[in-house]
């Protein structure tokens, strides 16, 4: 073996040290210090929470950005893919786009116990367009604002000439929309 | 002597180099993080982490919006409220910025094919290694466009190249199909070199000659079939000529430099757990010519390309992709233009992203150079054998350190022909550095 040989495999050996010492290195839990994590909260507390892998718990509890946006997921479930579903006997179910303020500030949402509504059901033609619009009801941000329920009432109308939601899923949400309450009211 | 010296410096750098990554992985252990907002996720107020698994490799949503006309159904929302139904003005301007800085070590050498006369660097502060500055944004219900130009690439200061530079029409005349016009590559039907995670290229694209190109590409999903077919110049992104036949001045120029057209097609499938893929391209180049074929000729010689890709997943954490290309380059070299050279090659490589911190890839490269093979060009070149051992560390969604090794297994061959052509340094490295878009 020539020194230019040794040179070299002592190279490789160091430099594969190197690599397996950041191997080594890596934490093994599935979720690392100062990675997102989104807290959720409602009222009334208790409500079941749903997101794109299945029931995630009951309100109020704390999950990670790869529970909303999981890097797979079936196809069937691409409704869900970054949305939240909350459930409460009693209250209108609500859906809601997370986003990344939500993931910043967390999120406390107001369930629509007024009314023993029936349940809201997922607009199926809105399974081919994940995260389609945001149709809850957050305190959090300025997600309230009527220049954004005018932003969402536009979103709707575009859904609606795609020919992407029915006109009777389109009224729906559209009766949804108009009568959130403002922040606080 | 100086092959000995330069190995005994790169021992040593090695050895510093492990003192820096335990440093490293001290220090990214007491690293805390926050949210990151490049461009798409400034738009659309997501996290990173709705499209990437691992900056920049593109996740299963990823991918669905690359192939939705790089849009959310909401994306007017985004736009600014100008009260003109017609006007779709992004209300912010959509830049984004990638940069990337690296220190290597290696074994490569520059040697002159012609006169032998070589250079050599055993260490190497390659930064920055690019600047790039994107854009991208829906400017209609169909239309989106999408552009990246690349400052001081590999130390090319003085320069900038605009690479990918698209214009995308989704569902055209409602026919569903979908349409490309502008730069691409014509690989981005398999792999795209840009979402990698390995520093180290996927080598059998780029020498193929199937990287970046202008032209225009077709799309549509068939049943479970994914078909693409495009046009190309076939002569890659730089060229350019005065026409100058109509008379003197004249503005217009001309990018191709023949009236051939490049044709090439891919079929994708999910067969099962596995995406499968068959491609085809056929087309011109220019021939070689000159002292140990570093030269372009001035025939246009034929070349055909066949290629079959897969990839699929292992557990939730862990994606395979496996590449081969056949190539044939007919009367290619002008020292024999009566030849026809056939070549092959391909990659393979495994991402590992146990979690939101850590990113760890194997890249294997094989390509042989077949009938070009001792033809005493620099195309002897073609061949290689390496793996490339990547970890990547993210100190944010959108910032990243890594650590690459590059194991050539090639042996090193000898000068035989009259010029310095083949594999006549090892090209093993180890790579530090930052790789950041924001």
């Amino acid at each position: 073996m020539t020194p230019v040989d040794r040179h070299c495999r002592r190279w490789t050996g160091v430099a594969a040290s190197a690599l397996g010492l950041l191997v080594v290195a890596a934490p093994s839990g599935a979720q690392a210090p100062g990675t997102g994590t989104l807290r959720i909260e409602s009222v009334p507390s208790g409500a079941n929470v749903e997101l794109i892998g299945g029931p995630a718990g009951v309100t109020p509890l704390t999950v990670t950005e790869r529970d909303i946006y999981p890097n797979t997921y079936a196809e069937g479930r691409a409704d869900m893919y970054g949305m939240v579903w909350v459930r409460h006997p009693g209250c209108e179910p609500l859906r809601h786009r997370v986003t990344a303020d939500d993931i910043k500030q967390g999120l406390r949402l107001n369930l629509d116990c007024g009314v023993a509504s029936a349940a809201l059901e997922t607009p199926p033609a809105l399974a081919a367009t994940p995260a389609a619009i945001p149709a809850a009801t957050p305190t959090s941000g300025a997600a309230m604002l009527p220049e954004r329920r005018l932003r969402q009432l536009q979103v709707l109308q575009e859904l609606l000439d795609e020919n992407l939601i029915s006109p009777a899923e389109e009224l729906r949400i559209r009766r949804r929309i108009l009568q959130l309450k403002p922040p606080g009211g | 002597m100086m092959q000995g010296t330069g190995s005994v410096m790169l021992s040593r750098l090695a050895r510093a180099a492990a003192l820096v990554a335990i440093g490293m992985a001290l220090w990214m252990l007491s690293m805390r993080g926050a949210s990151a907002m490049p461009e798409f996720a400034r738009r659309y107020n997501l996290s990173c982490a709705a499209c990437h698994s691992a900056f920049p490799r593109l996740n299963q949503f990823g991918e669905h919006f690359a192939k939705n006309n790089m849009r959310l159904p909401n994306w007017m929302e985004t736009s600014k409220q100008l009260g003109d139904e017609r006007l779709a003005l992004p209300d912010h301007v959509p830049l984004a910025v990638r940069a990337q800085a690296y220190v290597q070590a290696r074994q490569g050498k520059t040697i002159d094919p012609l006169t032998g006369a070589s250079n050599y660097a055993a260490t190497d502060f390659q930064a920055p290694y690019l600047v790039k500055v994107l854009s991208s944004a829906p400017l209609s219900k169909n239309i989106t466009y999408y552009f990246y130009a690349i400052f001081a690439e590999k130390g090319g200061n003085g320069e900038v190249v605009v690479e990918d530079a698209w214009f995308s029409y989704a569902d055209l005349f409602g026919s569903g199909v979908d349409m490309l016009l502008g730069q691409f590559q014509l690989s981005d039907s398999m792999f795209p070199r840009e979402v990698r995670l390995p520093f180290q290229d996927y080598m059998v694209y780029r020498m193929a000659g199937i990287t970046y190109d202008r032209g225009v590409v077709f799309s549509r999903d068939v049943g479970p079939l994914a078909i693409q077919l495009g046009f190309t110049n076939g002569n890659g992104i730089n060229a350019n000529s005065g026409i100058n036949s109509p008379g003197f001045g004249r503005p217009d120029r001309m990018f191709d430099n023949n009236s051939s057209k490049t044709v090439f097609t891919h079929l994708g499938a999910d067969v099962g757990p596995v995406a499968l893929g068959v491609f085809a391209a056929a087309g011109k180049q220019r021939s070689a010519t000159g002292p140990a074929g570093t030269a372009t000729g001035l025939r246009d010689t034929d070349k055909r390309i066949v290629g079959l890709d897969a990839s699929g997943q292992l557990g939730g954490t862990m994606n395979w992709y496996v590449q081969y290309l056949w190539n044939a380059w007919d009367g290619f070299l002008d020292a024999d233009p009566s030849r026809n050279y056939r070549w092959q090659g391909g990659f393979a490589g495994v991402d590992w992203i146990p979690n939101d911190r850590w990113a760890f890839s194997v890249l294997y490269n094989y390509d042989r150079a077949g009938d070009l093979a001792h033809t005493g060009t620099i195309y002897e070149g073609l061949a290689m054998n390496s793996l490339s051992l990547t970890s990547s560390y993210y100190f944010m969604r959108n910032v990243k350190g890594i650590i690459e090794v590059n194991f050539d297994f090639l042996n090193k061959t000898t000068q035989t022909a009259p010029y310095f052509t083949g594999h006549l340094s090892k090209e093993n490295y180890i790579l530090f550095g930052f790789d950041t878009a924001f």
